[in-house]
C-alpha cells in the first residue's frame, strides 16, 4: 500500500510484506539515478540510526528489502520508521563515490559475441568497442552472483535481446551486455548475455579485505587492452602485484 | 577423525550461515532446514552454530577414527551403526573403529549429523563469518564442495557437556503437504484470480529442485503485464513465477537479488517442511497472517528451550 505519495511529481512509496521477517519497499517503477539514490540514502539513515532487530539491508535499483528478527521488531514499527525518514528530507547529496577501472580485452575469444552484437545493431565492431568504453557506468546494485554489479546508463545504440538459449557456463571475468544493461561475471556461471570481452581482474574475491571493489552508487570504467596487456595484467593478479585503478570521485 | 568412505551424493558442511553480505550478492547458504540443524547440534550441547553435516537424499558412510557422540536429525535416512539400527533425534554413542552408514530413505529429503563438538573450523574455508558451502561460488566448507570420498573429518576438541533434553521430532512429511503463506510482496502484479490458483491448486514438486530452490510444477499463475520486475531482493520462502507462471519457492543458496515477481511467501515455522520436500510430492497452499506466523514461529521456538 502506497504510504505516502508526497506531491504529484514525487514517486511513489509502497511497502509490503516478504513473509513474516522481511519487508519490501519500493520507490516508483523506474531505473533512476535520482530513486537510487533515495534508496541508498534510505539505507544509510537506517544504519546511522542502528535499528534494533534488523538483520540485513538488501538495496537494489529502486527497491529495498530489510530482513529483520520479528520478535525484537514489529512490521509496522519499520513500516511507521520507514514513513517517518520518507516525508524527512532524504540526503539526496551524492555520497563521495569511487570509479574502479576495469581493464577489458573485447572480442574473439574475450568476447565471442561481439560479432554478433555488430551484426544485430548495424555498427562495426570497433565502434561497439568505442561506444561500450565511452560511458562510465553506475553500480545500481549488486546481486545475482557474488559480486555481479548491475551496471545502467549504456549507450541505447548498443541494445540487443539476451542469447535465446543462455549458455551453461560463462567463464569468469566476460563483459557482457542484454538490452540496455551491461555487466561482468565475476565468476564462472551459467549466463543469457551477450559476452562481448573479458576482465583479467578478480571482481569478486571472498578471501580478500574486501571482496569487491565497488558498492552500489560507485561507478565503473571500461578500458579497452589487447590479448599480450591480458596476458600480463592477468600474472600480475595471479602473483598478487596488480593494483586495480581507483579514483576518488565527488 | 572421521573418514569419508561414500559420500552420497550431496553432503556438504554447513553453519547457520552468512549473514550481512547479501548486499554484494553473497547468499545466506547454511542449513535448508534449519530447525533440524539447530537441534542436531543443541541435543548433544553444541552452540547452535557448529558447522555439521548435511546429506541430501542418501546419507554417507563414514568411518571413525576417533568415539564420541553424534545426533542425527531431519529426516530419516535410516542410519545405521556397525550395521545396528539407530535413533534420530537422540544422542548416541560412538567407538573408536565404527561404521556410519544409512540403510536408505524413509521420509524427508535431508538429514543432519552433528558431532559433539562440532566439526573443527580450523580446517574449513572459513568465509565471511561462516564456514557453511556454497557450492555455486566455490566457497565454504571443504575448498567450497561437497564431501569427497577420503575426505577426512576434523572435530573440534572442547566439547560440553550432552544437555539433559529431549525434542520431539516433527512429524514425517504427509501425502499432500500444507505451505502456509502470507501473500506479498508484488501479488499486485499477477491477475486478479492469480492467488485464487495458487490456493486452491496442488502442486508436484519438479526434479530440478535444489538448495537455490523449490521447483512446483502445476496450475500456471498469469501475471498481468510481464513477469519480469526490476531486480529486488529476495527472501527464504519468497515464492518468484518467471514467465511460464511455474512457482519457484526460493530457498538458503537462491539469488540475493531476482527478476521475477513474487507473489507470495511461505512463512518461517514451515521453512523446515520445504527443506524436506522431495520431486514428486504434493503441495498446497493456505493463506495465513503476520500474527499467525509469529505464533507459529514461537511454537517452533518453544520446542528447543
Amino acid at each position: 500500500m502506497p504510504v505516502n505519495s508526497q506531491s504529484d511529481n514525487e514517486p511513489v512509496f509502497n511497502v509490503a510484506p516478504m513473509g513474516d521477517s522481511a519487508i519490501h519497499l519500493t520507490i516508483g517503477s523506474e531505473i533512476s539515478v535520482a530513486i537510487n539514490e533515495k534508496i541508498m540514502a534510505l539505507l544509510s539513515k537506517i544504519q546511522e540510526q542502528n535499528w534494533v532487530g534488523i538483520r540485513e539491508l538488501v538495496p537494489s535499483y529502486n527497491t529495498l528489502v530489510i530482513h529483520y528478527n520479528p520478535f525484537a521488531i514489529t512490521y509496522g514499527e519499520i513500516r511507521s520508521r520507514l514513513s517517518i525518514l520518507i516525508k524527512g528530507q532524504l540526503d539526496n547529496k551524492q555520497r563521495s563515490g569511487k570509479l574502479v577501472v576495469i581493464p577489458t580485452c573485447y572480442g574473439g575469444r574475450f568476447g565471442p559475441d561481439l560479432e554478433s552484437v555488430s551484426e544485430l545493431t548495424g555498427i562495426s565492431c570497433n565502434d561497439v568497442i568505442e561506444i561500450h568504453c565511452g560511458t562510465d557506468y553506475r553500480v545500481y546494485a549488486l546481486g545475482f552472483s557474488p559480486g555481479f554489479p548491475y551496471l545502467g546508463g549504456m549507450d541505447d545504440r548498443l541494445f540487443c535481446p539476451r542469447l535465446d538459449s543462455p549458455r551453461v557456463e560463462v567463464p569468469g571475468g566476460s563483459v557482457a551486455i542484454a538490452e540496455t544493461q551491461t555487466g561482468v561475471y565475476p565468476s564462472s556461471s551459467p549466463g543469457g548475455w551477450r559476452l562481448i570481452g573479458n576482465t583479467p581482474i578478480n571482481l569478486f574475491d571472498p578471501f580478500r579485505d574486501s571482496p569487491c571493489f565497488y558498492i552500489p552508487g560507485d561507478y565503473v570504467r571500461f578500458v579497452p587492452i589487447d590479448a599480450e596487456q591480458f596476458g600480463q595484467i592477468k600474472d600480475d593478479v595471479n602473483c598478487g602485484r596488480y593494483k586495480v585503478e581507483i579514483i576518488d570521485i565527488d | 577423525m572421521i573418514k569419508v568412505l561414500s559420500p552420497g551424493p550431496l553432503t556438504t558442511v554447513q553453519d547457520l550461515g552468512r549473514s550481512g553480505y547479501q548486499s554484494i550478492g553473497v547468499p545466506e547458504s547454511g542449513p535448508m532446514d534449519r530447525f533440524a540443524a539447530r537441534c542436531a547440534n543443541l541435543l548433544l550441547g553444541n552452540t547452535e552454530n557448529s558447522p555439521l553435516l548435511e546429506a541430501t537424499l542418501i546419507g554417507p558412510t563414514l568411518q571413525f577414527e576417533v568415539g564420541g557422540k553424534i545426533c542425527i536429525t531431519g529426516g530419516n535416512f535410516r542410519p545405521l551403526l556397525e550395521g545396528q539400527s539407530l535413533g534420530n533425534w537422540k544422542v548416541v554413542n560412538v567407538e573408536e573403529g565404527n561404521r556410519l552408514s544409512f540403510k536408505g530413505r524413509k521420509s524427508g529429503a535431508r538429514i543432519y549429523l552433528a558431532f559433539q563438538g562440532g566439526i573443527s573450523r580450523s580446517i574449513l574455508d572459513n568465509v565471511m563469518g561462516s564456514v557453511s558451502t556454497y557450492i555455486p561460488g566455490g566457497f565454504g566448507g571443504i575448498r567450497g564442495r561437497p564431501l569427497k570420498k577420503g575426505d577426512e573429518i576434523f572435530l573440534d576438541d572442547s566439547i560440553s557437556d550432552v544437555p539433559k533434553i529431549t525434542i520431539t521430532p516433527p512429524d514425517s512429511l504427509p501425502e499432500i503437504v500444507k505451505l502456509r503463506i502470507i501473500p506479498g510482496p508484488q501479488d499486485n502484479l499477477f491477475n486478479e484470480d492469480a492467488l485464487k490458483v495458487l490456493i486452491t491448486s496442488t502442486y508436484s514438486v519438479s526434479i530440478s529442485s535444489n538448495r537455490v530452490g523449490i521447483r512446483l510444477e502445476g496450475p500456471s499463475l498469469s501475471h498481468k503485464k510481464r513477469a519480469d520486475v526490476i531486480s529486488d531482493g529476495t527472501a527464504f520462502g519468497a515464492i518468484q513465477v518467471p514467465g511460464d507462471g511455474q512457482p519457484i519457492i526460493l530457498a538458503c543458496d537462491r539469488g540475493t537479488t531476482g527478476g521475477y515477481a513474487k507473489i507470495a511467501t511461505v512463512i518461517t515455522a514451515d521453512h523446515s517442511k520445504l527443506a524436506q520436500l522431495i520431486p514428486g510430492n504434493m503441495v498446497r497452499f493456505e493463506y495465513s497472517e503476520t500474527k499467525t506466523a509469529l505464533f507459529e514461529m514461537t511454537k517452533v521456538e518453544e520446542m528447543i528451550r
